[in-house]
């Protein structure tokens, strides 16, 4: 059972029209005490009949996937961070780092892989400096996992045709379910490659910990400012 | 298998309620009958003395008295109430008006008015539709359906015809058809008919016999429907007319009822015909027994018209459907008599069918709803044969009365208001969305002596192109920064040190208030270019109203508007 | 989205206490006052299921030249802007449809009849339709303008109860004011209103003692009235529909109007929260 507010904040509509329709016999309703209750269910069939979104995020049960982005270490830290991926071209290494993706085993790993690729094939992701950011051209809406960066760091410098021509000796691949999760992270991302000492910290990086405690810090920094 | 369950129920419920609708409205209706036949009966022994001409003036103030003053009911005529309160309040209609009308009407017509019945029980029915509707906590969607039951049962027991209770509150009251509506308000239609066979009699009220029509008749039936449309015409234009003057004079209420009361007893006095609901008048010609020259039918025609304008635009309260149908008898008898004497060597179809294609023309004209003409007068009558030629003459003369009257006797008061507002158009959605529920809020206040810095980092935090600007202290609106305006010097470092906001505002903004209802917003919207309006009230910035929010709105409510 | 009161003006001296209350309510809870002033002897408002019909004495129509200017005066003398109503909806020509959304309204303890039977313990039978029907809680001021200095709720476990306890703390927050609640344990133990409180989401105000609770376990009920604080808005749920439950259950709210001189805020059953 909703109260008028949560309906209201399910439907996406401010409240009064919500009691409007309330009013006007448009919403499944019940009354207990005189006061007016919106069954789940019932709203939820109501609306898919009328082909009506619902922000179910705001339920507080049934929301699974938060899209409130994380920080960026704790993503890559779940993404995993990996040594000396091999490889002498781009589709070579991209096929390698997918097979490292942690993901359910549901999930074909040569599906992710071919996304990958055919983005890489559109325009490079080698963002200059090294450094390349791998992801598909779609959020993947339909994938139950939340985001994640993988970090591979090459075993020998792949050539990306990045724009300043630099071979990329690390790549972050990133999957996210959402478009603004995704320009969120990215925009993250390159806040850090922006500077050069990090670029050089990060060519110097030898274990995991390492870069998460290199993130830490450069996160807390942006927080800051 | 819930969710049929849970339709059916809702149908189900509703049919079960227009059932118990259709037994009340039908016992309103054979009250109000059995009262004017009781009351006329009783006032007929004194008719025939000198003194009878006050007897409507009486009977007007009486009822106008009895409307202001004991009930308080300040309403209008009935079906323009019954036309807003289903378009626009939900079906809400209040108690006191399922007797008022019907005590008031009594009054007047019993006391000699000219006026109908029909009217009166119709607001009666739609307001015991709305208030069993209410008792049993329906919403807005639902009720509006019973107060339908209710108008369609009350029209289907007075005239012991269901058809055209079914077809007159589709076509003039509510003014769609869907399954919906058409379901419950057939059932409390045919419910209340039975009702009212059971307590008076199965009998049809003016049964014709049979018509021998040639070609001739069909040719005629033309000009009949020109005729018929142009007496429909002026019958409205004199409502107006009559209606207006007496508005405008001195006195109270009562005074101007009684006024035209006075009036209209004058000229029963002459003329006994125009006195009444007049069903006698439509039974003779049926009858083919008005045995009346051309002349006098015309006289007699003219005096009916202005009789019914003075007696409802003075005051006096009733209804117009059986005036209608007089006027429109005795235009069919007037054609008849005139195409008599202009062509006396063709054998016509004889007064009572010209008569009755008459009532179909005028009552049509009137309402503007061909439909319920042409059941009205095939089920009162009870001749299917003459279907043809009715079709014609009400179709012929709906369209020539729209041509010159663009909306019905019902809909004009309403349209002068502004109030008339068809189901499923865009004016309806746009009516149901009030302001405040468009209304955004989150938006940045600036203010006015704000450096252009500071703007660029509200612009960067900000989702908007229009940023109010507001008085600090008094909190007074005082304009709007539009992004697109400031666009070309917004990064210019310079500027951005010396510019103040004030100096980029446009001060001379439209706005908008709480009260504006989104047509005249779109007026704006329209006639500016602009996409988002500031909604000002008293001075103070409440918030923006977008084109973009609006349009989420606009299709939320058409979704929310479907069936099933 | 700031929160409108409605107020019907009288042009009488009464109705200018009525509209200072009106105005110093506006004021310290930050609400748009809208004024309608009648020019009909009849207005309606349309309710979820009801229509009221407030029929005006003649003294609201008294002298319409110097109404408006007359409560421009006043409210501007409480340092708000004046905002008038004008109806644009009509059922007929000479009646007009108030509109109904909005957030509060005033009304004098009687609307229809005449300002003589303004007294403790009576309240209009159109008072009583609007309180019956309206969804916005309604203010119910004293006869003689009085200014409050804090927010008592009367709390009684049940469901209406929690809807008051929400108007008035969110007017206690609102102002800022010191709030009081008021309960009379009717033989259940005081864990009970806890209970009561916590589960309906007023478990921090709880907590953090935001409340001064006057709790009686025994005496009368209406000699216990007498600890309400003289000086303090009061804010009382009126319960259900229909005659059977007024007659056993709305002696509560019957008894705090006939006893209390205080400014009330009085919510209604159809009052959504």
């Amino acid at each position: 059972m909703l109260t008028i507010d949560q309906a209201a904040k399910l439907l996406g509509m401010p409240k009064a029209t919500v009691m409007r329709w309330v009013r006007q016999g448009k919403l499944p309703t019940r009354e207990v005490e005189g006061q007016t209750f919106i069954p789940q269910e019932d709203l939820v069939r109501w609306a898919r009949k009328r082909n009506i979104f619902l922000h179910r995020e705001v339920l507080p049960a049934g929301g699974k996937r938060s899209s409130k982005p994380e920080s960026l270490s704790v993503i890559v830290e779940r993404g995993g961070i990996f040594f000396g991926v091999k490889g002498r071209t781009p589709t070579e290494v991209l096929r390698r780092s997918a097979q490292l993706i942690p993901l359910p085993p549901e999930i074909d790993k040569n599906f992710i892989a071919d996304l990958l690729i055919q983005r890489e094939k559109l325009a490079s992701t080698g963002i200059g400096k090294g450094v390349a950011i791998p992801h598909p051209r779609y959020p993947l809406e339909s994938l139950e996992v939340p985001a994640l960066i993988t970090t591979c760091f090459l075993a020998e410098p792949v050539d990306f045709k990045a724009i300043d021509g630099k071979p990329v000796f690390v790549l972050f691949v990133l999957l996210s379910s959402t478009t603004k999760l995704h320009l969120h992270y990215l925009s993250r991302l390159s806040f850090c490659l922006r500077e050069p000492e990090f670029v050089t910290m990060l060519s110097e990086c030898k274990k995991p910990d390492d870069l998460l405690r290199l993130l830490k810090e450069k996160e807390a920094a942006m927080d800051d400012a | 298998m819930h969710r049929y369950l849970y339709k059916l129920n809702e149908r189900f419920q509703l049919i079960c309620i227009a059932v118990v609708v259709g037994i009340f409205a039908a016992l309103a209706s054979v009250a109000l009958n059995r009262g004017l036949v009781q009351v006329s009966e009783w006032l007929g022994h004194f008719r025939g003395n000198w003194y009878a001409f006050v007897f409507p003036a009486v009977g007007a103030a009486l009822s106008s008295i009895f409307l202001h003053h004991v009930v308080k009911d300040y309403g209008g005529h009935g079906v323009p109430e019954v036309i807003y309160s289903i378009s626009r309040r939900g079906g809400l209609l209040r108690l006191r008006s399922s007797y008022s009308r019907l005590v008031a009407c009594l009054l007047t017509i019993a006391s000699g008015g000219s006026a109908g019945p029909e009217a009166p029980v119709v607001i009666s029915g739609a307001s015991i539709g709305s208030n069993i509707g209410t008792f049993f906590r329906l919403k807005d969607r639902q009720r509006i359906v019973t107060v339908e039951c209710g108008a369609a049962a009350a029209i289907a027991a007075i005239f012991n015809a269901p058809v055209t209770g079914i077809v007159f509150t589709l076509e003039a009251i509510a003014g769609e058809w869907s399954p919906t509506h058409l379901i419950p308000v057939s059932i409390a239609s045919v419910v209340a008919t039975e009702v009212s066979r059971i307590l008076q009699g199965n009998q049809i009220p003016f049964e014709s016999r049979l018509f021998h029509i040639s070609n001739w008749d069909m040719a005629a039936c033309i000009g009949l429907a020109v005729l018929s449309a142009l007496v429909s015409i002026s019958l409205m234009r004199m409502l107006r007319r009559f209606s207006g003057r007496f508005k405008s004079l001195p006195g109270l209420p009562w005074m101007r009822a009684a006024m035209g009361g006075t009036l209209v007893g004058l000229m029963g006095l002459v003329l006994p015909h125009v006195l009444g609901e007049g069903y006698e008048v439509i039974r003779t010609i049926i009858e083919e027994e008005f045995s009346s020259g051309m002349l006098l039918a015309g006289v007699v025609l003219t005096a009916k018209m202005a009789a019914t304008a003075l007696t409802i635009g003075s005051g006096g309260s009733g209804g117009l459907f059986a005036p209608c149908l007089v006027i429109g008898s005795l235009t069919g008898l007037f054609f008849h008599q005139v195409l008599d004497t202009a062509m006396p060597a063709i054998d016509w179809a004889g007064q009572s069918y010209f008569g009755l294609l008459g009532m179909a023309g005028v009552i049509s004209g009137v309402l503007q709803a061909p439909m319920t003409g042409v059941f009205l007068v095939v089920e009162i009558t009870g001749s299917y044969q003459v279907l043809l030629s009715v079709v014609l003459v009400a179709v012929i003369s709906v369209t020539v009365s729209q041509f010159f009257e663009p909306s019905s006797v019902y809909h004009q008061e309403l349209v002068a208001r502004g109030e008339l507002v068809k189901p499923r158009t865009d004016r309806h959605i746009l009516s149901n969305l009030n302001m405040m529920e468009v209304l955004e809020t989150d938006c940045h206040i600036v203010r006015p002596t704000m450096r252009l810095k500071e703007l660029v980092d509200i612009v960067r935090r900000s989702h908007r192109n229009y940023f109010p600007v507001e008085d600090p202290e008094s909190g007074d609106f005082l304009g709007m920064v539009h992004l697109d305006d400031i666009r070309s010097y917004l990064f210019d470092p310079y500027l951005q040190d010396t510019v103040l906001v004030e100096q980029v505002m446009e001060s001379n903004v439209e706005t908008v208030s709480l009260d504006d209802d989104l047509e005249r917003v779109f007026e704006i919207f329209d006639r500016t270019g602009a996409w988002s309006l500031p909604v000002v009230q008293d001075g103070k910035f409440l918030g923006l109203i977008s084109k973009a929010t609006i349009l989420d709105h606009y299709r939320k409510e058409l979704l929310v508007n479907e069936e099933s | 989205m700031k929160k409108q009161l409605l107020h019907v003006f009288r042009n009488t001296p009464f109705g200018r206490e009525v509209l200072m209350q009106s105005v110093y309510f506006c004021r310290k809870t930050d609400t748009l006052l809208r004024v309608y002033i009648p020019r009909y002897r009849q207005f309606l408002m349309y309710f979820q299921y009801e229509i009221a019909t407030i029929d005006l004495d003649k003294s609201f129509l008294r002298d319409p030249d110097t109404a408006r200017e007359h409560a421009e005066q006043i409210i501007l003398a409480g340092g708000l802007k004046p905002s008038f109503i004008t109806p644009k909806r009509h059922t007929a020509s000479t009646l007009p449809d108030v509109p109904v959304d909005f957030d509060y309204m005033t009304c004098p303890r009687s609307i229809s009849d005449l300002s003589t039977k303004i007294s403790l313990g009576h309240l209009g039978p159109k008072v009583r339709v609007i309180i019956r029907n309206a969804h916005f809680p309604v203010l119910i001021p004293t006869p003689v303008y009085k200014e409050w200095k804090s927010v008592t709720v009367f709390f009684g476990g049940s469901h209406n109860a929690r809807k008051a306890m929400k108007v008035g703390a969110e007017l206690a927050a609102i102002t800022g004011l010191p709030m009081y609640v008021f309960t009379q344990a009717e033989d259940r133990p005081r864990q009970y209103y806890e209970h009561s409180l916590l589960e309906g989401g007023f478990g921090d105000l709880l907590e953090e003692r935001r409340f001064e609770w006057l709790f009686f376990e025994k005496g009368d009920f209406k000699i216990n009235l007498y600890h309400v604080p003289h000086d303090s808005l009061v804010v009382v749920g009126a319960y259900g529909h229909g005659v059977i439950k007024e007659v056993l259950f709305g002696s509560v709210l019957e008894e705090i109007q006939t006893v209390l001189p205080n400014n009330m805020v009085i919510v209604g059953p159809e009052v959504q929260i």
